[in-house]
């Protein structure tokens, strides 16, 4: 990994399109700016790690497809909000 | 196409019905290619398998998100819309992951990494949601999840009730527009 050292206000590019700001130290809390183009993709490790784990769990727990399905027995009886069905993508407005 | 899984079984299924993941799901990266199949044979449950065709003993269970959460709502970015080559909003079809614990009332949906297909090219991929509006952990079955958390309340009020409740709450968030 390289490690460089910055100061407040000083920044890093990576190749000629991607520029990382240090926009505030306080404490143990860094804030930094990222000006990257629109189709790179930027997100907290945090999030990404919940989303490979979330999708881990839902693979792992039950090695048994039938008896998953032998559970929904039960959901038979439970009340499934069968709602119309709304595309979830908000139209962005433009 | 024939499926051989110990999972799931054998599954006979036309080729073009195979769809792919661009770049997979996060912690699957090598597997890109998957077919759906009715949970129970049943088209009519609200539940699908979403097996993965190089892997067979690899499989999630998979809901249209609409059916438990009819306020859900995400932005598309320009750059995921090109990607998927996608042109109207009638192309996309949208599912959920779903993670099954070991009482399946608890099933929950994760709202935070949905799937994004489009149904002409048969291409998706898995989003990771900016907005914090949404978790990894949504109870699809609301009331049962607090039947629930009332009878782990009275023998434990440790840090799964905590969680029970969080998720129960943010089954109810409202969208912003």
């Amino acid at each position: 990994m390289l490690v460089l050292t910055r100061r407040l206000g000083e920044s890093i590019w990576i190749n000629d399109d991607i520029r990382i700001v240090i926009q505030n130290i306080r404490g143990n809390q860094v804030r930094v700016g990222i000006a990257a183009p629109r189709e790179m993709v930027v997100h907290r490790e945090e999030i990404y790690q919940k989303i490979h784990q979330e999708n881990r769990a839902a693979q792992s727990l039950h090695p048994d497809a039938r008896a998953v399905e032998r559970s929904f027995e039960h959901l038979k009886s439970v009340e499934i909000p069968n709602r119309v069905l709304n595309n979830p993508i908000k139209r962005r407005e433009t | 196409m024939k499926i051989e899984s110990k999972r799931f079984g054998t599954i006979e299924i036309k080729d073009d019905r195979v769809l792919t993941l661009d770049g997979g799901l996060l912690g699957f990266s090598n597997i890109t290619n998957f077919i759906l199949v009715d949970a129970q044979g049943d088209p009519r449950l609200p539940f699908k398998w979403m097996i993965s065709t190089e892997d067979p003993e690899v499989g999630f269970l998979v809901a249209d998100p609409g059916m438990f959460f009819s306020d859900y709502v995400f932005d598309l970015t320009p750059e995921d819309a090109s990607q998927l080559k996608i042109e109207k909003p009638e192309d996309i079809t949208v599912v959920t992951l779903l993670t099954i614990p070991a009482d399946p009332r608890m099933i929950t949906a994760n709202l935070r990494g949905p799937l994004v297909f489009n149904n002409q090219t048969r291409r998706g991929k898995q989003l990771v949601l900016n907005s914090h509006q949404y978790a990894t952990k949504h109870f699809i079955f609301l009331q049962d999840a607090k039947d629930e958390l009332k009878k782990a309340s009275a023998v434990d009020a440790g840090a799964a009730v905590a969680f029970v409740a969080d998720a129960a709450e943010n089954r109810e968030v409202k969208t912003q527009s």
